[in-house]
Protein backbone atom coordinates (compact mmCIF):
# COMPACT_ATOMS: atom_id res chain seq x y z
CA UNK A 1 0.00 0.00 0.00
CA UNK A 2 2.79 2.34 0.74
CA UNK A 3 4.66 1.59 -2.55
CA UNK A 4 1.72 2.07 -4.63
CA UNK A 5 1.02 5.45 -2.33
CA UNK A 6 4.49 6.42 -3.23
CA UNK A 7 4.07 6.08 -6.92
CA UNK A 8 0.77 7.80 -6.80
CA UNK A 9 2.62 11.11 -5.14
CA UNK A 10 5.75 10.76 -7.37
CA UNK A 11 3.50 10.33 -10.59
CA UNK A 12 1.46 13.67 -8.91
CA UNK A 13 4.55 15.58 -8.38
CA UNK A 14 6.42 14.70 -11.94
CA UNK A 15 3.42 15.74 -13.55
CA UNK A 16 3.25 19.62 -11.96
CA UNK A 17 6.95 20.04 -12.63
CA UNK A 18 6.11 18.91 -15.85
CA UNK A 19 3.30 21.50 -16.28
CA UNK A 20 5.35 24.20 -14.47
CA UNK A 21 8.57 24.16 -16.48
CA UNK A 22 5.90 23.89 -19.88
CA UNK A 23 4.70 27.08 -19.12
CA UNK A 24 7.74 29.10 -17.31
CA UNK A 25 9.63 28.21 -20.33
CA UNK A 26 6.75 29.23 -22.87
CA UNK A 27 6.43 32.52 -21.10
CA UNK A 28 10.07 33.19 -20.78
CA UNK A 29 10.11 32.48 -24.83
CA UNK A 30 7.46 34.65 -24.94
CA UNK A 31 9.26 37.72 -22.77
CA UNK A 32 12.53 37.64 -24.83
CA UNK A 33 10.99 38.05 -28.05
CA UNK A 34 9.11 41.08 -26.80
CA UNK A 35 11.70 42.37 -25.71
CA UNK A 36 13.37 42.30 -29.05
CA UNK A 37 10.58 43.44 -30.67
CA UNK A 38 10.73 46.56 -28.29
CA UNK A 39 14.39 47.11 -28.66
CA UNK A 40 14.27 46.69 -32.53
CA UNK A 41 11.09 49.24 -32.06
CA UNK A 42 12.57 51.68 -30.45
CA UNK A 43 16.08 51.59 -32.43
CA UNK A 44 13.54 52.64 -35.45
CA UNK A 45 11.52 55.00 -33.38
CA UNK A 46 14.50 56.64 -32.71
CA UNK A 47 15.79 57.02 -36.03
CA UNK A 48 12.47 58.02 -37.78
CA UNK A 49 12.61 60.85 -35.25
CA UNK A 50 16.22 62.03 -35.40
CA UNK A 51 15.39 62.23 -39.46
CA UNK A 52 12.08 64.21 -38.86
CA UNK A 53 13.64 66.38 -36.61
CA UNK A 54 16.70 67.42 -39.20
CA UNK A 55 14.05 67.21 -42.26
CA UNK A 56 11.54 69.59 -40.48
CA UNK A 57 14.37 72.12 -38.83
CA UNK A 58 14.99 72.94 -42.92
CA UNK A 59 11.59 73.89 -43.60
CA UNK A 60 11.61 76.64 -45.52
CA UNK A 61 15.05 77.02 -46.22
CA UNK A 62 16.49 79.60 -48.34
CA UNK A 63 13.46 80.67 -48.66
CA UNK A 64 13.01 85.22 -49.56
CA UNK A 65 10.09 86.33 -46.86
CA UNK A 66 8.05 86.88 -49.78
CA UNK A 67 7.22 83.56 -50.17
CA UNK A 68 6.03 80.67 -47.67
CA UNK A 69 8.51 78.20 -46.65
CA UNK A 70 5.41 75.72 -46.05
CA UNK A 71 3.63 75.09 -49.44
CA UNK A 72 0.83 72.75 -48.46
CA UNK A 73 -0.50 71.22 -45.39
CA UNK A 74 -3.42 68.91 -44.96
CA UNK A 75 -4.69 67.27 -41.89
CA UNK A 76 -7.82 64.73 -42.01
CA UNK A 77 -8.27 64.29 -38.04
CA UNK A 78 -5.16 63.04 -35.91
CA UNK A 79 -3.16 62.00 -39.78
CA UNK A 80 -1.45 64.40 -41.98
CA UNK A 81 -1.96 63.27 -45.15
CA UNK A 82 -0.18 65.89 -47.08
CA UNK A 83 2.65 68.27 -46.51
CA UNK A 84 5.05 70.03 -48.62
CA UNK A 85 7.85 72.13 -47.85
CA UNK A 86 10.65 73.53 -49.45
CA UNK A 87 13.70 72.08 -47.93
CA UNK A 88 16.70 70.02 -48.65
CA UNK A 89 17.09 67.40 -50.77
CA UNK A 90 19.47 64.37 -50.23
CA UNK A 91 22.08 66.31 -52.75
CA UNK A 92 22.21 68.92 -50.07
CA UNK A 93 20.31 71.23 -52.53
CA UNK A 94 17.00 73.20 -51.73
CA UNK A 95 14.18 71.55 -53.24
CA UNK A 96 10.82 70.51 -52.68
CA UNK A 97 9.88 68.25 -50.09
CA UNK A 98 6.86 66.09 -50.02
CA UNK A 99 5.48 64.18 -47.18
CA UNK A 100 2.42 61.48 -47.56
CA UNK A 101 1.07 59.41 -45.08
CA UNK A 102 -1.17 56.47 -46.69
CA UNK A 103 -3.41 53.19 -44.83
CA UNK A 104 -0.78 50.07 -45.93
CA UNK A 105 -2.34 47.42 -43.67
CA UNK A 106 -3.88 46.82 -40.75
CA UNK A 107 -3.10 43.92 -38.00
CA UNK A 108 -6.09 42.22 -35.74
CA UNK A 109 -3.98 41.59 -32.34
CA UNK A 110 -6.14 40.04 -29.30
CA UNK A 111 -9.52 41.08 -31.70
CA UNK A 112 -8.25 44.32 -32.13
CA UNK A 113 -8.00 45.73 -36.10
CA UNK A 114 -5.11 48.36 -36.09
CA UNK A 115 -4.65 50.16 -39.39
CA UNK A 116 -1.33 50.85 -40.10
CA UNK A 117 0.03 53.73 -41.57
CA UNK A 118 3.17 54.32 -43.59
CA UNK A 119 4.82 58.01 -44.06
CA UNK A 120 6.03 58.58 -47.93
CA UNK A 121 8.99 61.20 -48.11
CA UNK A 122 9.48 62.80 -52.13
CA UNK A 123 12.01 65.47 -53.31
CA UNK A 124 11.09 67.26 -56.00
CA UNK A 125 13.58 66.37 -59.16
CA UNK A 126 13.08 67.81 -61.92
CA UNK A 127 9.23 67.93 -63.00
CA UNK A 128 9.09 64.80 -60.62
CA UNK A 129 8.78 63.48 -57.00
CA UNK A 130 10.89 60.91 -56.34
CA UNK A 131 10.81 58.76 -52.92
CA UNK A 132 13.49 58.95 -51.20
CA UNK A 133 13.16 57.97 -47.47
CA UNK A 134 10.44 57.08 -45.26
CA UNK A 135 9.15 55.14 -42.55
CA UNK A 136 8.28 51.59 -41.59
CA UNK A 137 4.67 50.62 -42.27
CA UNK A 138 4.12 50.70 -38.80
CA UNK A 139 2.56 54.10 -37.71
CA UNK A 140 -0.74 54.30 -35.70
CA UNK A 141 -0.77 58.22 -35.67
CA UNK A 142 1.30 60.83 -37.55
CA UNK A 143 0.40 64.14 -37.29
CA UNK A 144 2.23 67.55 -38.08
CA UNK A 145 0.48 70.47 -36.36
CA UNK A 146 1.47 73.88 -37.55
CA UNK A 147 2.01 76.51 -34.94
CA UNK A 148 2.76 80.63 -34.76
CA UNK A 149 5.49 81.53 -32.09
CA UNK A 150 2.87 81.98 -29.40
CA UNK A 151 2.22 77.75 -30.00
CA UNK A 152 -1.37 78.70 -31.45
CA UNK A 153 -2.82 76.05 -34.07
CA UNK A 154 -2.21 78.19 -37.33
CA UNK A 155 -1.85 77.49 -41.34
CA UNK A 156 0.52 77.46 -43.87
CA UNK A 157 1.05 81.76 -44.58
CA UNK A 158 1.61 82.15 -40.76
CA UNK A 159 3.85 79.28 -39.56
CA UNK A 160 6.46 79.83 -37.16
CA UNK A 161 6.97 76.22 -35.97
CA UNK A 162 6.04 72.59 -36.24
CA UNK A 163 4.77 70.40 -34.15
CA UNK A 164 5.72 66.65 -34.90
CA UNK A 165 3.28 63.35 -32.97
CA UNK A 166 3.72 59.94 -34.04
CA UNK A 167 3.32 56.75 -32.59
CA UNK A 168 5.16 53.52 -33.62
CA UNK A 169 3.44 49.95 -33.33
CA UNK A 170 5.36 47.09 -31.50
CA UNK A 171 3.45 44.21 -33.50
CA UNK A 172 3.50 40.35 -32.35
CA UNK A 173 5.16 38.65 -35.42
CA UNK A 174 1.95 35.64 -34.26
CA UNK A 175 -1.79 37.34 -34.59
CA UNK A 176 -3.06 34.83 -32.72
CA UNK A 177 -1.29 35.99 -29.51
CA UNK A 178 -3.50 35.89 -26.58
CA UNK A 179 -1.09 36.62 -24.23
CA UNK A 180 -1.29 40.43 -25.56
CA UNK A 181 -4.52 42.05 -24.45
CA UNK A 182 -3.71 44.66 -27.09
CA UNK A 183 -0.20 45.69 -28.85
CA UNK A 184 2.32 48.71 -27.29
CA UNK A 185 2.92 52.23 -29.08
CA UNK A 186 6.22 53.84 -28.98
CA UNK A 187 5.24 57.40 -28.75
CA UNK A 188 7.88 60.13 -30.70
CA UNK A 189 7.16 64.27 -30.51
CA UNK A 190 9.04 67.46 -31.09
CA UNK A 191 8.38 71.25 -31.63
CA UNK A 192 10.75 72.68 -33.99
CA UNK A 193 11.18 76.36 -34.40
CA UNK A 194 13.25 75.97 -37.83
CA UNK A 195 14.61 79.12 -38.74
CA UNK A 196 13.55 78.88 -42.23
CA UNK A 197 10.40 79.82 -41.22
CA UNK A 198 11.06 83.14 -38.97
CA UNK B 1 9.18 6.69 1.45
CA UNK B 2 12.50 7.28 -0.38
CA UNK B 3 10.85 8.04 -3.63
CA UNK B 4 8.50 10.88 -1.87
CA UNK B 5 11.05 12.25 0.03
CA UNK B 6 12.95 12.13 -3.83
CA UNK B 7 9.69 14.04 -5.16
CA UNK B 8 9.62 16.59 -2.59
CA UNK B 9 12.98 17.85 -3.23
CA UNK B 10 12.09 17.86 -7.21
CA UNK B 11 9.48 19.95 -6.15
CA UNK B 12 11.28 22.44 -4.60
CA UNK B 13 14.00 22.60 -6.97
CA UNK B 14 11.12 23.25 -9.11
CA UNK B 15 9.70 26.04 -7.75
CA UNK B 16 12.77 27.41 -6.96
CA UNK B 17 13.28 27.43 -10.31
CA UNK B 18 9.81 28.91 -11.68
CA UNK B 19 10.43 31.62 -9.01
CA UNK B 20 13.61 32.81 -10.27
CA UNK B 21 12.09 32.41 -14.07
CA UNK B 22 9.42 34.41 -13.01
CA UNK B 23 11.35 37.37 -11.04
CA UNK B 24 13.42 37.25 -14.75
CA UNK B 25 10.41 38.17 -16.53
CA UNK B 26 8.85 40.62 -14.32
CA UNK B 27 12.27 42.05 -14.66
CA UNK B 28 11.82 41.89 -18.46
CA UNK B 29 8.43 43.49 -18.16
CA UNK B 30 9.23 46.38 -16.46
CA UNK B 31 12.49 47.06 -19.06
CA UNK B 32 10.02 46.80 -21.99
CA UNK B 33 7.93 49.79 -19.76
CA UNK B 34 11.27 51.65 -19.42
CA UNK B 35 12.02 51.66 -22.94
CA UNK B 36 8.59 53.12 -23.85
CA UNK B 37 9.66 56.20 -21.32
CA UNK B 38 13.27 56.24 -22.81
CA UNK B 39 11.59 56.93 -26.55
CA UNK B 40 9.34 59.44 -24.60
CA UNK B 41 12.72 60.90 -22.78
CA UNK B 42 14.29 61.17 -25.72
CA UNK B 43 11.96 63.11 -27.35
CA UNK B 44 11.79 65.53 -24.74
CA UNK B 45 15.55 66.42 -24.49
CA UNK B 46 16.05 66.56 -28.24
CA UNK B 47 13.32 69.21 -27.62
CA UNK B 48 15.02 70.90 -25.23
CA UNK B 49 18.44 70.94 -27.64
CA UNK B 50 16.23 72.74 -29.94
CA UNK B 51 15.28 75.19 -27.86
CA UNK B 52 19.26 75.75 -26.25
CA UNK B 53 20.39 75.75 -30.00
CA UNK B 54 18.25 79.26 -30.74
CA UNK B 55 20.41 80.67 -27.94
CA UNK B 56 23.89 82.42 -28.53
CA UNK B 57 26.43 80.71 -27.99
CA UNK B 58 27.93 83.08 -25.09
CA UNK B 59 27.04 86.37 -23.57
CA UNK B 60 30.24 87.76 -25.18
CA UNK B 61 29.33 86.34 -29.07
CA UNK B 62 26.12 88.00 -28.59
CA UNK B 63 25.59 90.73 -30.83
CA UNK B 64 28.85 91.06 -32.22
CA UNK B 65 31.32 90.15 -35.12
CA UNK B 66 32.53 87.02 -34.18
CA UNK B 67 35.88 88.25 -36.01
CA UNK B 68 36.05 90.67 -32.88
CA UNK B 69 35.85 88.32 -30.43
CA UNK B 70 38.81 86.56 -28.42
CA UNK B 71 38.78 83.39 -26.71
CA UNK B 72 39.66 85.29 -23.71
CA UNK B 73 36.45 87.13 -23.31
CA UNK B 74 34.72 83.93 -23.26
CA UNK B 75 32.62 83.34 -20.16
CA UNK B 76 35.03 80.89 -18.09
CA UNK B 77 33.30 77.94 -16.30
CA UNK B 78 33.66 78.47 -13.03
CA UNK B 79 31.08 81.99 -14.07
CA UNK B 80 28.84 79.47 -16.09
CA UNK B 81 25.02 79.54 -14.90
CA UNK B 82 23.92 78.12 -11.60
CA UNK B 83 20.40 77.20 -10.68
CA UNK B 84 18.81 79.57 -13.21
CA UNK B 85 14.92 79.00 -14.02
CA UNK B 86 15.70 78.79 -17.24
CA UNK B 87 11.55 78.12 -17.69
CA UNK B 88 11.51 82.05 -18.01
CA UNK B 89 13.79 83.78 -20.35
CA UNK B 90 16.30 84.50 -17.96
CA UNK B 91 18.83 81.62 -20.39
CA UNK B 92 19.76 83.77 -22.97
CA UNK B 93 22.94 82.24 -23.89
CA UNK B 94 24.27 78.19 -23.83
CA UNK B 95 26.06 78.15 -20.74
CA UNK B 96 23.43 79.34 -18.85
CA UNK B 97 21.46 76.31 -19.19
CA UNK B 98 24.57 75.12 -16.42
CA UNK B 99 23.35 73.36 -13.89
CA UNK B 100 19.85 74.73 -14.25
CA UNK B 101 16.69 74.44 -11.93
CA UNK B 102 14.61 71.71 -13.22
CA UNK B 103 12.65 72.33 -16.11
CA UNK B 104 9.75 70.35 -15.63
CA UNK B 105 7.96 68.81 -19.50
CA UNK B 106 5.14 66.40 -20.17
CA UNK B 107 4.50 64.27 -23.08
CA UNK B 108 0.92 63.77 -23.69
CA UNK B 109 0.19 60.11 -25.31
CA UNK B 110 -3.45 60.02 -25.79
CA UNK B 111 -6.50 59.17 -23.61
CA UNK B 112 -7.22 56.39 -21.62
CA UNK B 113 -10.05 54.06 -21.85
CA UNK B 114 -11.99 56.70 -19.58
CA UNK B 115 -11.35 59.46 -21.85
CA UNK B 116 -8.87 61.23 -19.73
CA UNK B 117 -6.00 62.37 -21.74
CA UNK B 118 -2.42 60.34 -20.10
CA UNK B 119 0.80 62.27 -20.14
CA UNK B 120 3.69 61.93 -18.67
CA UNK B 121 6.07 63.87 -16.65
CA UNK B 122 9.69 64.56 -17.00
CA UNK B 123 12.40 66.69 -15.09
CA UNK B 124 15.16 67.94 -17.40
CA UNK B 125 18.49 68.55 -15.55
CA UNK B 126 21.94 70.00 -17.91
CA UNK B 127 25.95 70.30 -17.33
CA UNK B 128 27.90 72.50 -20.09
CA UNK B 129 31.45 72.45 -20.69
CA UNK B 130 34.11 73.43 -22.75
CA UNK B 131 35.57 71.24 -24.92
CA UNK B 132 38.51 70.96 -27.41
CA UNK B 133 38.74 69.60 -31.05
CA UNK B 134 39.21 66.05 -29.94
CA UNK B 135 36.24 66.04 -27.87
CA UNK B 136 37.86 66.26 -23.97
CA UNK B 137 37.03 68.36 -21.14
CA UNK B 138 38.77 71.71 -21.39
CA UNK B 139 38.82 74.41 -18.49
CA UNK B 140 39.59 77.04 -20.71
CA UNK B 141 37.48 78.53 -23.55
CA UNK B 142 36.99 77.17 -26.32
CA UNK B 143 34.96 77.51 -29.80
CA UNK B 144 32.94 74.35 -28.17
CA UNK B 145 30.58 73.78 -25.82
CA UNK B 146 28.99 70.41 -24.85
CA UNK B 147 26.14 70.64 -23.79
CA UNK B 148 24.62 66.69 -21.22
CA UNK B 149 20.76 66.78 -20.53
CA UNK B 150 19.55 64.41 -17.86
CA UNK B 151 16.15 63.21 -18.75
CA UNK B 152 14.41 61.78 -16.02
CA UNK B 153 10.56 60.48 -15.23
CA UNK B 154 9.10 62.42 -12.82
CA UNK B 155 6.58 60.96 -10.32
CA UNK B 156 4.17 62.18 -7.92
CA UNK B 157 2.90 60.55 -5.18
CA UNK B 158 1.85 56.57 -5.90
CA UNK B 159 2.64 57.27 -9.21
CA UNK B 160 4.68 54.05 -10.93
CA UNK B 161 7.89 55.16 -12.41
CA UNK B 162 8.48 53.06 -15.48
CA UNK B 163 12.24 54.67 -16.40
CA UNK B 164 14.48 52.75 -14.82
CA UNK B 165 17.53 55.20 -15.29
CA UNK B 166 17.61 59.09 -16.89
CA UNK B 167 18.74 59.10 -20.32
CA UNK B 168 21.29 61.47 -21.60
CA UNK B 169 20.71 63.42 -24.66
CA UNK B 170 24.49 65.12 -25.40
CA UNK B 171 25.00 67.63 -28.50
CA UNK B 172 27.93 70.13 -29.25
CA UNK B 173 27.47 73.75 -30.31
CA UNK B 174 29.88 76.38 -31.77
CA UNK B 175 29.26 80.03 -32.63
CA UNK B 176 27.34 80.22 -36.12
Amino acid sequence: MIALYDHIVAVLVGGVILLLLFNVQQRTQQSSVEQTMMYMAKVSTLEMGSFLERDLMNAGYNTPPVENGILEHNNTGDLTDTLLFWGVGSSGARTRIAYGVSAVDSATIAGVKVPLYELRRYERRGADYVRVGGSPPTLTEFKITLLTSGNAPTDIYTADKVKVHLANAVLPDFESDTHMAGYRRLYWGITLDPPGLQ
Amino acid sequence: MTETMLALVALMITLFFTMNQQQGIVQAEREIASIELEVLANAIGSEMMQRIATKEYDAATTGVDLRDVDLADLTVESSFGDSLDCSTSVCTDIDDYNDMQPFVDYFEVGEDTSGTQQSFVFAITADVKYVDDQGNASTTPTWTKEVTLYVDQLVQGNEQKYLLYPIEVKRQFSPQ
